[in-house]
């Protein structure tokens, strides 16, 4: 019994809308689970290069949104990622993308400098800008975490300080409070059994 | 007797405490000690919900990012910006222990002058062993004599004296 259960491998849920799909497959018509997956996007890290799902291609990331300027909860964000970071950055199959939500002021200059203050190289860690309505859009609609500009808030924008798990074929497997250490232990845990489901 | 047994083991507790602070306090007479531990106590407080987000509970700052005020010469030679930045904010270039540093901290204009007194004696007694109390007239004092640049992020702009 107990070696049943230690034999098991762990494996992560996969989170999203599912939709079954009737398809024909070898002249027979079968349902299908097309689950959610993040949709095709074209943003620009803080090296000035194309980061699109393709950068992303055979590698497992982590998703978050801040901005450099953000006076409250993106400076725990940052310093959680950064424990993420320490951790994985020498596996070639991880990545981390960090969408800037203040394109305006966030450059790639400014990107650059902010990553590189954090200590950030090579091109494990992106740090994107681009089309501010893509970025807002690919936030509500592919990551699914809340974002929008709010004159009340310190630093003018409301935002989730969530961060995403996801996997090779761009799938939402585990939703994180980027601002909890104990929340970042249990996504690098979760990060090593999905690592392991493409061994 | 259950009493007298929890007493009695609440005062032992409660010198263990005292022996164990002396030490840093010692200097101080026993009117001033107990004031500094209400400084620290409410400073403490206040430091986490204002200040850690950026400079970490343990004030050691992030990377090159947010600088430390752990052991920070900055804080030691600069006591007058430092204060003043609780309130307005600061901007520009600042070199902390050797290293360069330039992100904006933004302001806090609704923090009154004793919030900021005991956020200034916790952080030069916790971080800088500049043991001292900070009171509400240092701070009156040293506010009349702030630059005001005041510092706001606002999204996209970093808006000086607004």
């Amino acid at each position: 019994m107990v070696a049943s259960c230690s034999g098991r491998k762990e494996s992560l849920p996969i989170l999203g809308r599912k939709e079954i799909k009737n398809v024909t497959f070898e002249g027979k018509i079968q349902a299908d689970t097309i689950y959610h997956t993040i949709r095709d996007y074209s943003f620009i890290n803080q090296y000035g290069e194309k980061v699109t799902p393709e950068t992303f291609g055979n590698k497992v990331y982590v998703a978050d949104f801040f901005f450099t300027t953000c006076p409250t909860i993106c400076p725990i964000m940052k310093t959680q990622m950064l424990r993420v970071y320490e951790k994985f950055k020498d596996n070639p199959e991880f990545g981390i993308l960090s969408h800037t939500l203040d394109p305006k002021h966030d450059s790639v200059s400014v990107l650059y400098n902010f990553s590189d203050r954090l200590g950030v190289t090579g091109d494990t860690w992106h740090f994107v800008t681009g089309d501010m309505d893509e970025i807002y859009d690919i936030g509500q609609n592919s990551y699914m975490v809340t974002a929008r500009e709010d004159p009340d808030e310190p630093g003018g924008i409301l935002h989730s300080g969530a961060f995403l798990l996801v996997d090779k074929d761009r799938r939402i497997r585990g939703i994180y409070d980027g601002t909890k250490v104990d929340k970042v232990d249990q996504l690098m845990r979760d990060i090593e059994i999905l690592l392991e489901e493409y061994q | 007797m259950l009493l007298i047994i929890l007493f009695s083991s609440t005062v032992f507790l409660f010198s263990c405490e005292g022996n164990e602070r002396s030490s840093k306090y010692d200097h101080l007479d026993q009117r001033t000690k107990i004031r500094l531990r209400q400084y620290m106590s409410e400073g403490k407080r206040l430091y986490e919900i204002y200040c850690a987000n950026c400079h970490q509970i343990d004030g050691t700052g992030l990377a090159r990012l947010y600088p430390p005020l752990k052991n920070s010469d900055y804080m030691l030679l600069n006591k007058r910006e430092v204060i003043c930045g609780i309130r307005y904010g600061q901007q520009g270039e600042i070199v902390v222990n050797g290293v360069l540093f330039n992100q904006p901290m933004p302001a806090n204009l609704s923090i009154t002058d004793l919030e900021i007194a005991e956020i200034a004696t916790y952080i030069y007694t916790e971080f800088a062993d500049s043991v001292q109390i900070i009171t509400i007239n240092d701070v009156k004092k040293i506010m009349e004599s702030c630059t005001k640049d005041t510092v706001l992020v606002e999204g996209s702009t970093i808006i000086k004296n607004p």
